[in-house]
């Protein structure tokens, strides 16, 4: 699955990524315990639980181990972390983008229109260029579209 | 013996055996497809059964379903796009495996691992049905609380480099799986006043968006990191050997076995189903790793963890249906009603009322196997040509498969949105070390853990000693406080991938 992609090994040990990882991840879970799941869920009085109980209980272990994932770090316990790093990161914005234009279209138009032209965003954010592809993935994509669509799936 | 001759030779009659592949055809069409999930296929397919005779119907379905299930895992190998929730877990070494050369080795496999899971569970039904199914009633919701429990520690066997970060994105996942409305209440909760979401987040959204979308968000990434020079066929290596041999096989028949095992109990325990026995399959197949083994780099052994299980669940889920009337999954709940259709009641009169009915679909679901291996050897050559395509024409199509998946599972854009937002979180996670697999693991069984504890919590009035009352969930309690004590303790924890892939004892 690749989750190494873009690592650099041996960086120098830095407190400063396990600090800013606890503020983030302790900080979303403190606000799902004191302001989210107050806010979307109704406090009833349930004979088994509360609907707010496990939600509340998994926020509150996600913080408590952010914390002690901090510590390992403090202490040294955790490996040494290694640089991210940032090449790329345009085209996978570009795909991202383009696939939410082409939801946005399947929405609007239909599923046809909006795969079709999915394919052909997502080949451009890929950095495909050459017109006989293009074509020959977005005609394909449409293709298979159709197909699903007559078949009424 | 006059019902079994008979009910074979319904079964082996040029109409039925039509049946059966038709049936396995539009299964394979069904499993390959991302979002076209086997319940739903099965929906679709029961009123083409109403002028079909009995035999040739439920063929024709058990057809649709055991394909399915084998067909998800094309998907899951060749592109990390399960076709199937069950065949998420598949994408773990499947994938991997065929990046590095060994697409058409994992596709065997999976292949033959599901025919053996589903043909070892089909006898058991054949044999077992009636003493299993007693077991499967003794299973209330204290009972479903401790297996979840138990489920749930292999989540810390799962956790990869980081055991903290491992529980965090398994409890994040418990708590995605908490989205929707309340089950006891039926209150909203984390719905953000959205309808949507009153049916929780989508489950293929949630595993296509974080398996396939994130993947292909990485090997965007890496397309653009290249030099300009290397092309874009290097994300896949070229093939050197697609036979299996001896020494493989008898590596991971011990694996298939105990697979099977485990997809025939997650059949006959009603409500686990086929995502939570491969998942269940995967972690505990990891956890019994040996030196040499490299789960999550490319393992054969992984592959026929999850298929061996995934395939194995149907038939074990007829197991209750059959027996008791008790259906053990969707897929069997929905055959149910195929049954009733041709005034055929599933219970326990069913082999008193209709043995010769019960005696031809036995013939059928093994006929229904040999067919699905068959349809299976042909189909992988062609399917495995798919390494060989561009890494810039995969992905158009990989993410056109993601949207196409989501958006057929609810016929709603919502969907869609859903798969990209869990797809773009996927990213971060990969990219901070955050276990994409043990979030999966959280949100699949989060449900079914959360509905039988609060029913356990009534039961027994809040009471702790009451289930000293329940002996099997003592057995399961007891099972999952020793395995995450060996998770959990240092050095215990499975075994340890050495930079080169290798899994060798820490």
């Amino acid at each position: 699955m690749a989750a190494s992609f873009g690592r650099r090994a041996g960086g120098p040990r830095s407190l400063s990524r396990p600090l800013a990882e606890l503020a983030i991840v302790g900080g979303a879970s403190l606000a799902a315990i004191f302001w989210l799941i107050p806010a979307e869920t109704v406090p009833g009085e349930n004979f088994g639980l509360s609907p707010r109980m496990v939600p509340i209980v998994c926020s509150a272990l996600i913080g408590g181990l952010a914390a002690v994932n901090f510590l390992a770090a403090l202490l040294g316990a955790a490996r040494r972390e290694t640089a991210i790093s940032t090449r790329g990161l345009p085209e996978v914005a570009a795909l991202v983008a383009a696939t939410l234009a082409g939801g946005a279209i399947v929405h609007w138009v239909d599923l046809v229109a909006g795969g079709t032209v999915l394919a052909l965003l997502a080949s451009l954010a890929v950095g495909e260029r050459r017109p006989l592809r293009l074509t020959l993935v977005t005609a394909s994509a449409a293709l298979i579209l159709f197909v699903v669509e007559w078949l009424g799936l | 013996m006059d019902a079994f001759l008979l009910g074979t030779l319904d079964a082996l009659t040029p109409y039925a055996l039509a049946s059966v592949l038709g049936g396995i055809l539009l299964g394979y069409l069904v499993g390959v497809l991302p979002g076209l999930s086997r319940p739903a296929a099965l929906s679709v397919a029961v009123p083409i059964t109403y002028s079909m005779s009995p035999i040739a119907a439920i063929a024709f379905l058990v057809g649709v379903t055991k394909a399915s299930a084998a067909g998800g895992a094309t998907g899951a190998i060749l592109l990390n796009t399960p076709g199937e929730p069950s065949s998420a877990a598949t994408c773990f070494d499947g994938y991997p495996l065929a990046r590095k050369g060994e697409g058409t080795r994992a596709l065997k496999v999976a292949l033959y691992a599901s025919v053996f899971g589903d043909i070892v569970a089909t006898l058991v039904l054949v044999g077992l049905a009636a003493p299993l199914a007693s077991f499967a009633l003794k299973m209330g919701p204290v009972e479903m609380t401790s297996v979840m429990i138990f489920a749930l520690t292999f989540i810390a066997a799962l956790s990869g480099a980081s055991l903290t970060r491992g529980l965090i994105s398994g409890v994040l996942g418990l708590l995605f799986a908490t989205v929707g409305l309340d089950p006891e209440s039926a209150t909203p909760r984390l719905t953000f006043g959205m309808i949507e979401l009153f049916d929780g987040i989508p489950l293929i959204a949630a595993t296509v968006g974080m398996l396939a979308f994130t993947e292909m968000l990485v090997q965007a990434q890496a397309l653009a990191s290249r030099d300009a020079g290397t092309g874009d066929r290097d994300a896949f290596t070229a093939e050197t050997e697609r036979r299996l041999f001896w020494p493989d096989i008898r590596r991971i028949l011990p694996t298939t076995m105990r697979a099977t095992g485990i997809g025939i109990a997650a059949g006959v325990i009603p409500g686990l189903g086929p995502t939570i026995g491969a998942f269940l399959s995967y972690a505990v197949a990891k956890r019994m790793a040996r030196p040499g083994d490299v789960f999550g780099h490319g393992d054969l052994k992984g592959v026929a963890a999850t298929e061996a299980a995934d395939n194995a669940v149907l038939p074990a889920s007829l197991i209750p249906l059959f027996a008791i009337g008790l259906p053990g999954s969707v897929s069997a709940a929905i055959l149910v009603s195929a049954f009733m259709l041709h005034g055929v009641q599933p219970g326990p009169l069913i082999f008193a009322e209709h043995p010769r009915l019960i005696y031809g679909i036995y013939v059928s679901m093994i006929v229904a196997s040999l067919f699905m291996l068959i349809v299976g050897r042909v189909g992988l050559t062609f399917f495995a040509r798919i390494t060989r395509v561009p890494i810039r024409v995969i992905i158009p199509f990989v993410v056109l498969f993601c949207v196409v998946g989501a958006y057929l599972e609810r016929d709603t854009v919502f969907s869609v949105f859903a798969m990209i937002g869990l797809g773009v979180l996927g990213f971060l996670m990969q990219r901070y070390g955050y276990s994409v697999v043990t979030f999966l693991i959280g949100f699949v069984v989060g449900p079914l853990f959360e509905l039988s504890l609060r029913q356990a919590l009534i039961i027994t009035n809040h009471d702790l000693a009451r289930v000293l009352d329940h002996p099997i969930a003592l057995g399961f309690l007891g099972a999952a406080a020793v395995a995450a004590a060996l998770f959990i303790m240092p050095g215990k924890r499975g075994l340890k991938p050495s930079p080169e892939g290798r899994v060798s004892p820490r």
